[in-house]
């Protein structure tokens, strides 16, 4: 009896020390061939945009410099602060290299291996072409280098343990491919728009839930509109209607999209074609996001 | 005592009344900025179901609903925001207000100038495109100022 206790607890702690290893090490790096890749600024400047890069890293607010880092971002888990993307030596990324870059953007991990919080949109990221990439890296190249020290992220306890953000990988991280890369409105939305990032509910880890894909959450105390096929339906939007509020923040209803919709709209969508902005709405509108 | 309850009635007999009519002054200012921005809106619509190709184009209605947007904007409309109607019960103004006076009543004045442009640009004919990126402009302001000064939901 006393055996065959002892077996039961060391059969447990062996599963505890395996879950523990697996959960604390580094899942293999998904190779990406695209740092090779020699990016063309004036695209770039485009996928700055579509990225929405401009709108969170760029304190428009309180006047700051282009990309030089963003407004507090509060959440429940505490305060974020999109940091300095200028290729300023100190302040800014202005040391690292292409390659760090494209690990940062699509494994969410810094040149000195701390991980990001998912406050980074990475995971949608992940998903974005070599080619965006490289043209987005050589437009980032370009900005002016601005001195501005980066805001301090705050969190509470326990999130403030980035060493948790490994574990916290393994779990929620699963960067897949696009389930169909060749339709641009499905790349724009699920990739380098990030639509989901707001619109998707989060679970008590921060993590996108998996079942509720742009179904609508609340962030900061703000409530975040579905934006499904059903739901936009169901409140009458047409192609013409999304493509029309993307680019100017005006409803059918000749209201105005205001709170973190209206930045949204004033730093990405409204610098987008009319190809494109037609190409997430005819998206949302008739295909139910594959991707979880 | 009793001359403690007298005094301290005639007090509030002075008070509230002042405070009442103050909190109904702050009332008719949401009320006239309510009906002010309803009316925006119902420019807003129609303009924006001309240029989104929903409704033909129609060159004296654009001229109409520029007319609507420019009279509801400017420094008089700005001036319906005062701090002490802020963050109130019935309205969505945030407090921001207060603190970036100077850029709100740009915004405001912004609206103004672009919506007069619009109306000249359409009574001179202007092309469709010249037309859409002006209102395109015009749209803008609204974006900015709700983005920035009206509560979230």
């Amino acid at each position: 009896m006393k055996r065959r206790l002892l077996l039961l607890a060391f059969a447990g702690v062996a599963v505890a020390v395996g879950v523990g290893v697996y959960l604390f090490s580094e899942p293999p790096a998904i190779p990406r061939g695209g740092a090779n890749l020699e990016g063309n600024p004036q695209r770039g400047a485009y996928v700055l945009r579509l990225a929405g890069c401009v709108a969170c890293h760029t304190n428009e607010k309180e006047n700051g410099a282009f990309l030089a880092g963003g407004a507090p971002i509060k959440t429940g888990f505490g305060t974020f602060h999109a940091p300095n993307i200028t290729p300023h030596l100190e302040e800014g990324i202005g040391k690292w290299s292409r390659a760090d870059f494209f690990t940062a953007l699509t494994e969410g991990t810094s040149p000195s291996g701390a991980h990001y919080y998912p406050a980074f949109p990475y995971g949608f990221y992940a998903r974005m072409k070599d080619r965006d990439i490289a043209d987005l890296w050589a437009a980032l190249r370009q900005v002016k280098p601005a001195p501005s020290a980066n805001g301090k992220t705050e969190l509470v306890f326990p999130f403030s343990q980035r060493a948790l953000l490994r574990p916290w990988r393994r779990l929620f991280f699963h960067p897949r491919a696009m389930p169909s890369p060749e339709e641009r409105g499905a790349y724009l939305v699920e990739g380098p728009g990030h639509c989901g990032a707001c619109h998707t509910p989060r679970n008590i880890l921060g993590a996108l839930k998996h079942d509720g894909a742009l179904a609508g959450a609340y962030v900061n105390g703000e409530r975040i509109p579905p934006i499904t096929a059903e739901a936009l339906r169901q409140n009458g939007w047409n192609i013409e209607d999304i493509v029309f509020a993307l680019e100017t923040g005006i409803t059918p209803e000749g209201d105005v999209l205001g709170g973190s919709m209206g930045e949204v709209v004033n730093e990405a969508t409204s610098h987008l074609t009319l190809d494109d902005l037609e190409a997430i709405a005819t998206y949302l509108l008739t295909v139910a996001p594959e991707l979880k | 005592m009793r001359i403690a309850i007298a005094i301290t009635l005639l007090a509030l007999g002075a008070v509230l009344p002042a405070a009442m009519a103050q909190e109904g002054d702050v009332q008719a200012l949401i009320e006239q900025r309510h009906q002010e921005m309803k009316a925006n809106g119902g420019a807003m619509k129609q303009l924006g179901g001309i240029f989104r190709g929903d409704a033909p184009y129609d060159r004296d209605a654009v001229i109409k609903a520029a007319g609507i947007l420019s009279k509801h904007s400017g420094t008089d409309s700005a001036a319906l925001f005062p701090d002490n109607s802020l963050e109130h019960s019935n309205s969505d103004a945030r407090i921001e207000i207060a603190d970036n006076r100077k850029r709100f009543e740009q915004i405001f004045s912004d609206l103004n100038a672009g919506s007069k442009e619009l109306a000249d640009l359409a009574r001179s004919d202007g092309s469709d495109k010249e037309l859409r990126a002006l209102f395109s402009k015009v749209a803008k302001t609204c974006s900015a100022c709700h983005t920035d000064f009206r509560a979230k939901n």
